[in-house]
């Protein structure tokens, strides 16, 4: 006899939930047409290539692409529930031992420096890596401490949900404590409010700062996120499951195609070799 | 003899020269620790004018409503203020809690935003997330950006409870500190956001939005908090001129000017 209390204990669980909004939305969509490709895409990896790639993906393949922008981590769950035929992300996924995700294929294709931002006005050029977890754990106050003009720090963060933060967190502050005095939740929504607001500064993928004005990247330990020897880089997966569906397959083959790479290199990430690690 | 007199008097008066400036008598110093939509609402304001009337040097620290009574709690702080109660088993350990000022949580927006007046239940259907565009409350074909105070500030739970009746809230950007959600705002044409009333006066890339036709000044207008000056026991010296002066008529003429309703001292305080 299951008790009240436990019916809805078991309704509340946040992953049951999940999971029937998945099955009802895979159930709806997969019926909806064939040739259309489901891909959820994490919003820095949108920014950065996917949303030109799926563009000139549809246009050479005449394959519709219904494009699912979220974070990271739901870009897997969506995928690994059947919800999306492919993810794309800034983070490699949880680790092999989990349940369900022996079925999939992760694809590392590219790698992409995570590029410290800040208000155009910032003069600021070079932050040694030191003095960066300084800046984020919110013991620099004011710009005046690193040199620049007195105005205070404003710390924009990405949700803790997301890729970019994530990164940052194991690349940059080692794992310490990070302060924050505005967060969006979305990663990309960081470089419209470094824009807007004096003495603010951020962290974003570098392929989604490419062409944007009003922003300034600093460089840490005087390296640029494109330069070779630029400490913090985060690498962007394609998730599938084993036996995919015919459209996911070709978009993986146009993602790492030739013109694909080329597009890649022009936006200063790095295309990386053809390499399937199955979790 | 005389030679020795001179030589000591110069030697006095180096020393006289030598010692730093400081007053006859020590002036009195006071510990705030100060909630940000209190400091945003009046409390700089406040401040000026309490130092300039009893001489009583204020060091003023500002936070969260939660952070205040924590920094009183560690005797950081000799008074602290929230927009929040504080919890029933502080006041068992003898703190001191007085209401002293209503102000209304206002609803704000960036002042392009051509939308001016939303009703309650559209309101919460922003903030849950059910509406995302501005074309659901009669607004141009705009995505709505929900700025939201952090989750621990007093403005977060007071509009959890007034406005969202405890309902989940969804957010685009959050601020740690609450009256930072101005400056968002002020700067992101589609922005909504909520804070204290007399936080948003006289700013000017924010307006105050109508709630079911009502703006806060109006009868009727359906939210409300409550700020409070809390002492870890009945306050005395400089924490007790601070509780005077907020309760005195410049005091009451300041929470005036800025909207807000200054409360009646109630007999025990």
């Amino acid at each position: 006899m299951i008790s009240r209390q436990g019916v809805l204990n078991l309704l509340y669980q946040p992953v049951w939930v999940f999971s029937i909004c998945c099955a009802i939305l895979a159930g709806r969509t997969a019926n909806a047409d064939e040739d259309t490709l489901r891909f959820c895409c994490s919003y820095q990896l949108s920014s950065a290539l996917m949303a030109e790639r799926v563009q000139s993906f549809t246009k050479s393949t005449g394959v519709k692409v219904d494009l699912i922008i979220v974070s990271s981590p739901m870009a897997y769950r969506y995928t690994i529930f059947g919800a999306s035929d492919i993810g794309g992300l800034a983070l490699r996924g949880p680790p092999p031992s989990r349940a369900g995700c022996e079925k999939f294929e992760v694809i590392p294709f590219c790698e992409d420096g995570i590029s410290l931002i800040a208000h155009a006005k910032t003069a600021i050029e070079s932050i040694p890596a030191r003095r960066l977890r300084d800046l984020f754990s919110g013991e620099i106050k004011n710009w005046k401490e690193l040199g620049g003009m007195d105005l205070p720090v404003v710390l924009v963060l990405p949700d803790r949900g997301t890729g970019a933060y994530r990164n940052f967190e194991r690349m940059a502050m080692l794992g310490s404590e990070i302060a924050y005095d505005v967060m969006t939740k979305n990663s990309t929504m960081v470089i419209e409010i470094v824009k807007q607001l004096p003495g603010s500064v951020s962290f974003i993928g570098q392929g989604a700062t490419v062409a944007l004005h009003g922003i300034r990247t600093i460089r840490v330990n005087k390296q640029l996120p494109t330069d070779k020897r630029y400490p913090y880089r985060q690498t962007y997966y394609l998730v599938l499951p084993l036996e995919p569906r015919t459209p996911a397959k070709q978009f993986v083959d146009f993602v790492l195609s030739e013109a694909g790479t080329n597009i890649m290199k022009q936006r200063g990430m790095v295309p990386l070799p053809r390499k399937v690690h199955v979790p | 003899m005389r030679r020795v007199t001179i030589i000591a008097l110069i030697v006095l008066t180096v020393f006289l020269l030598c010692l730093p400036d400081r007053p006859a008598v020590a002036k009195e110093r006071l510990r705030y620790a100060c909630s940000a939509q209190v400091y945003g609402a009046f409390g700089s304001e406040v401040l000026v004018v309490f130092q300039r009337n009893t001489g009583i040097e204020v060091e003023t620290r500002i936070s969260s409503s939660s952070k205040a009574v924590q920094r009183l709690e560690y005797d950081f702080a000799d008074i602290a203020s929230t927009s929040r109660r504080i919890l029933y088993d502080r006041m068992e350990l003898g703190y001191v809690a007085i209401p002293f000022c209503k102000d209304p949580l206002a609803i704000i927006a960036n002042v392009q935003c051509p939308v001016d007046d939303i009703t309650e239940d559209q309101l919460q259907d922003v903030f849950s997330g059910d509406i995302s565009n501005w074309k659901g409350v009669g607004g141009p074909d705009q995505s709505i950006v929900r700025v939201v105070p952090d989750k621990e500030t007093s403005a977060n739970k007071n509009f959890r409870r007034h406005v969202m009746k405890y309902k989940d809230m969804t957010y685009d950007i959050v601020t740690h500190i609450s009256t930072d959600t101005i400056v968002v705002t002020e700067k992101l044409p589609w922005a909504i956001s909520f804070i204290a009333r007399g936080a948003v006066h006289g700013k000017e890339g924010i307006k105050v939005m109508r709630i079911d036709g009502r703006l806060p000044d109006d009868p009727g207008y359906p939210y409300f908090q409550v700020f409070y000056l809390v002492t870890k026991r009945t306050p005395i010296g400089p924490a007790r001129a601070l509780v005077d002066f907020v309760f005195s008529v410049d005091g009451k003429a300041i929470i005036k000017k800025r909207g807000m309703i200054p409360m009646e001292r109630a007999p025990r305080d």
